[in-house]
C-alpha cells in the first residue's frame, strides 16, 4: 500500500516536472518568435 | 563623480559585506561551508546561479555592444533553458542521490580516480585564470571613469569579497548574490527610465525604438547558418546549448550553486527560474544599450569613449589629425538631425515611402560616422600598436556619468562592483571546494576532522582570492585576456562535458576509454583552434562529440576485454 501511495506520489511529479519543463520550452519558442516580429516591426 | 555618488558606492558596499558575513555566522562545519548544510530555497538557487554568471562585464560590454552592434547578442543565450531542462532531468537527480560536493566527485564514482583528477585539473586551471579576469576586466574600466589607479579598484573588489567568502562560505556568496541581484535590476530599471527620460521631448519610447530599428541595432533573430559568424539562431541555439550545459553542468562554480538547494525540486526549480529569466534580462540590458544609441543620436557621442586612449591619440605628434577627425564626426551629427526628426514624424504619420527614403539617408550617414570611429581607431593604432580600439566597454559608463543625476550614478558604479563581487565569490568558493574535496581530502589528507577542513576550505578560499587578485594586477601587462579566456572557456568545456555525458548517457563504457579519449579529444579541439577551423563556440559541439566517439571507439576496441 506504502509502496503504490510512493509510486502515485512520483508519477504524479514527474507529470508535474513534465509540464514545466514543457513550459520552459514553449516559453523559449514564443521569446524566438516575438523578437523576429520585434525586429520586422521596427526595422 | 560627487561626493553624493562616492557615498551611495561606498554604502551599497559596506551594506553587502556586513550583510553577507551576518547572514553566514555561525558556520561550523565543512558541509555548512560547502553547500551552505543543502537547506536553501529555490529563488536562492536562481538569483545565485544568476548572479555567478552576470559578471561585471555582462553589464558593462552588453549595453556597449548592443550601442555598435545591435541587440542580435541575446541569440548566444537561446540555447539556455533547453539546457536547464537537460541538467534538471538528468544531472541534479544524479548530483543529489551521490551526496556529492563538486562535480567531479561522481566521476571518480563512475570512472575513477585519474577521471576525476583530469577533470579537477582543467576546471582549476580554467576558473582560477578567468576568476582574476572577472576581477580584473571591470577594474580597469572603472580605474579609468573615476580617475583612481586600476591596483586600487582590484584590490578593493578582491579584498571585499575575499572577506566575506572566506567567513561565510557558500551561505554569504548566496545570501549577498540574492542582495546583489535585486540592487542590480533597480539600478537598471532606473537607467533605463532615465534614458527614455533624456530623449527630446517629441521622442518617446516606440520611436526611440522605431530610430533604433531603422538603422539596424534591433537585429534580434539571425536565420543564415554559418559557421563563423558568432551570434545567429543556430549557433545560439546548438552551440549555446552545449556551451551552457557545459558551464552550469560541469563548471564547479555553478553546480556549488544548485547543490545548495534543499530538495531536487528546490534546485530544479531555481534553474528552471534562470531558463525562464535569463534571456529576457539579456534582452532587457541590451536594450539599454540601443536607447543610449538613440540618445547619442540628438547628442553627440564622445568619438572614442575611452578618455584615456583618447587622450594619449591627443598629446601624440598625431594630436591635430584626430582632432580633424572629431571635428568632422560633431559635424555628422549636426547634419542627422533634421532627417531624425522627419522620421519620427513620418513613422507617426505611418507615410511608409518617406520613412524608406529617411532611413537609407540615416543609414549613410551611420556609415560615414562609422568610417570616421574607424579611422579615428587606425590612428590610434598607428601612434601606439597596443593601443585599446575596443571602447564596447565604456559605452555605458561613459553615458552614465555624463548624463544621469546625483546618486544614480553612484548606485550605477556600484552595480559594477557587485555584479563583479557576486561572480568573483562563486569562483573562489569553487575553487576552494574542489581542491579541498578532490586534492586534499582525497589525496593528501583522507583522516581530518571537520575542523581540520574546514580551515583548509578557509585557507583554500584565501590562497586563490590572492592567486585571483594578482592574475589581475598583471592582466593588463599579458596583451587581450579577455577574449583569451573565452577562448580558454570553449577549448576545455567541450571534453569535460563529453566526459560527463559518458558518464551520464554510457554505462558500458568504462574508465580507460573515456580518461585517454578526453586525451586525444582536447589535443584535437587545440589544433582546430590553432589553426582557426570554426568560431570559437562550435569548439564546445566538436569537443563533446569527439569525446563521446573515441571512447565509444577505444572501450569496443582497445580496453574491450580489460
Amino acid at each position: 500500500m506504502e509502496n503504490e501511495e510512493l509510486s502515485n506520489k512520483e508519477s504524479g511529479d514527474n507529470r508535474k516536472w513534465k509540464k514545466i519543463y514543457f513550459g520552459v520550452v514553449a516559453f523559449l519558442v514564443l521569446q524566438i518568435i516575438f523578437y523576429y516580429l520585434f525586429r520586422k516591426y521596427f526595422e | 563623480m560627487s561626493t553624493i555618488d562616492w557615498i551611495v558606492l561606498g554604502l551599497t558596499l559596506a551594506v553587502i559585506v556586513v550583510y553577507g558575513i551576518y547572514k553566514s555566522r555561525g558556520e561550523k562545519n565543512i558541509d555548512g561551508f560547502l553547500r551552505a548544510n543543502r537547506e536553501l530555497p529555490w529563488y536562492h538557487v536562481g538569483f545565485s546561479v544568476m548572479a555567478t554568471q552576470a559578471s561585471a562585464i555582462t553589464f558593462l560590454s552588453a549595453p556597449g555592444q548592443a550601442y555598435s552592434d545591435g541587440i542580435r547578442f541575446v541569440q548566444f543565450y537561446f540555447g539556455l533553458p533547453l539546457a536547464m531542462v537537460v541538467l534538471c532531468i538528468t544531472f541534479i537527480p544524479m548530483f543529489r542521490k551521490l551526496n556529492v560536493y563538486t562535480a567531479y566527485e561522481y566521476l571518480e564514482n563512475r570512472f575513477d580516480i585519474k577521471t576525476r583528477s583530469l577533470t579537477a585539473f582543467l576546471f582549476l586551471l580554467q576558473r582560477g585564470v578567468s576568476t582574476g579576469i572577472t576581477i580584473y576586466a571591470p577594474a580597469i574600466v572603472l580605474s579609468t571613469i573615476l580617475g583612481i589607479d586600476i591596483s586600487i579598484t582590484t584590490l578593493l573588489m578582491g579584498g571585499l569579497v575575499i572577506m566575506y567568502t572566506v567567513y561565510g562560505g557558500t551561505r554569504a556568496v548566496s545570501y549577498t548574490q540574492l542582495l546583489q541581484m535585486c540592487i542590480i535590476f533597480a539600478g537598471l530599471f532606473f537607467a533605463a527610465y532615465m534614458v527614455v527620460h533624456l530623449l527630446p521631448e517629441k521622442v518617446g519610447f516606440i520611436d526611440a525604438l522605431h530610430i533604433a530599428g531603422k538603422l539596424g541595432k534591433l537585429n534580434a533573430i539571425d536565420t543564415t547558418f554559418d559557421l563563423n559568424n558568432r551570434y545567429n539562431i543556430w549557433s545560439g541555439i546548438i552551440g549555446g546549448f552545449f556551451l551552457q550545459l557545459s558551464y552550469f553542468g560541469t563548471d564547479q562554480s555553478q553546480v556549488g550553486r544548485y547543490l545548495t538547494g534543499s530538495s531536487v525540486s528546490q534546485s530544479r526549480m531555481g534553474l528552471v527560474m534562470n531558463g525562464l529569466v535569463k534571456i529576457p534580462m539579456q534582452f532587457f540590458i541590451l536594450m539599454i544599450g540601443t536607447l543610449v544609441f538613440t540618445f547619442y543620436q540628438f547628442n553627440t557621442p564622445p568619438l572614442f569613449f575611452n578618455k584615456v586612449e583618447e587622450q594619449r591619440i591627443e598629446n601624440s605628434k598625431y594630436g591635430d589629425d584626430y582632432r580633424n577627425l572629431k571635428l568632422e564626426h560633431e559635424q555628422s551629427y549636426v547634419v542627422r538631425q533634421d532627417h531624425l526628426s522627419q522620421l519620427v514624424d513620418a513613422v507617426d504619420e505611418e507615410n511608409e515611402e518617406k520613412v524608406q527614403v529617411l532611413k537609407s539617408e540615416l543609414l549613410k550617414q551611420e556609415s560615414n560616422s562609422q568610417k570616421i570611429r574607424d579611422d579615428a581607431k587606425k590612428l590610434m593604432l598607428k601612434n601606439n600598436s597596443t593601443a585599446d580600439v575596443n571602447d564596447t566597454n565604456f559605452v555605458f559608463l561613459g553615458f552614465v556619468t555624463s548624463y544621469l543625476p546625483v546618486g544614480l550614478v553612484g548606485l550605477l558604479i556600484a552595480i559594477i562592483f557587485l555584479a563583479s563581487m557576486g561572480s568573483t565569490a562563486s569562483g573562489l568558493n569553487s575553487l576552494a571546494s574542489t581542491v579541498v574535496v578532490d586534492i586534499y581530502k582525497r589525496i593528501i589528507r583522507k583522516d581530518g576532522t571537520e575542523k581540520t577542513y574546514l580551515d583548509a576550505s578557509r585557507w583554500a578560499t584565501i590562497g586563490w582570492g590572492v592567486f585571483c587578485i594578482v592574475v589581475a594586477l598583471y592582466a593588463g601587462r599579458l596583451g587581450n585576456l579577455i577574449e583569451a579566456v573565452n577562448i580558454l572557456g570553449s577549448l576545455f568545456y567541450g571534453t569535460i562535458l563529453g566526459i560527463f555525458v559518458v558518464a551520464f548517457y554510457l554505462k558500458r563504457i568504462r574508465g580507460n576509454a573515456v580518461f585517454y579519449a578526453a586525451l586525444v579529444a582536447e589535443a584535437f579541439i587545440v589544433l582546430a583552434w590553432w589553426f582557426d577551423l570554426t568560431a570559437f563556440l562550435w569548439l564546445n559541439v566538436i569537443g563533446c562529440m569527439l569525446v563521446v566517439m573515441f571512447s565509444w571507439l577505444l572501450e569496443g576496441t582497445v580496453f574491450k576485454d580489460k
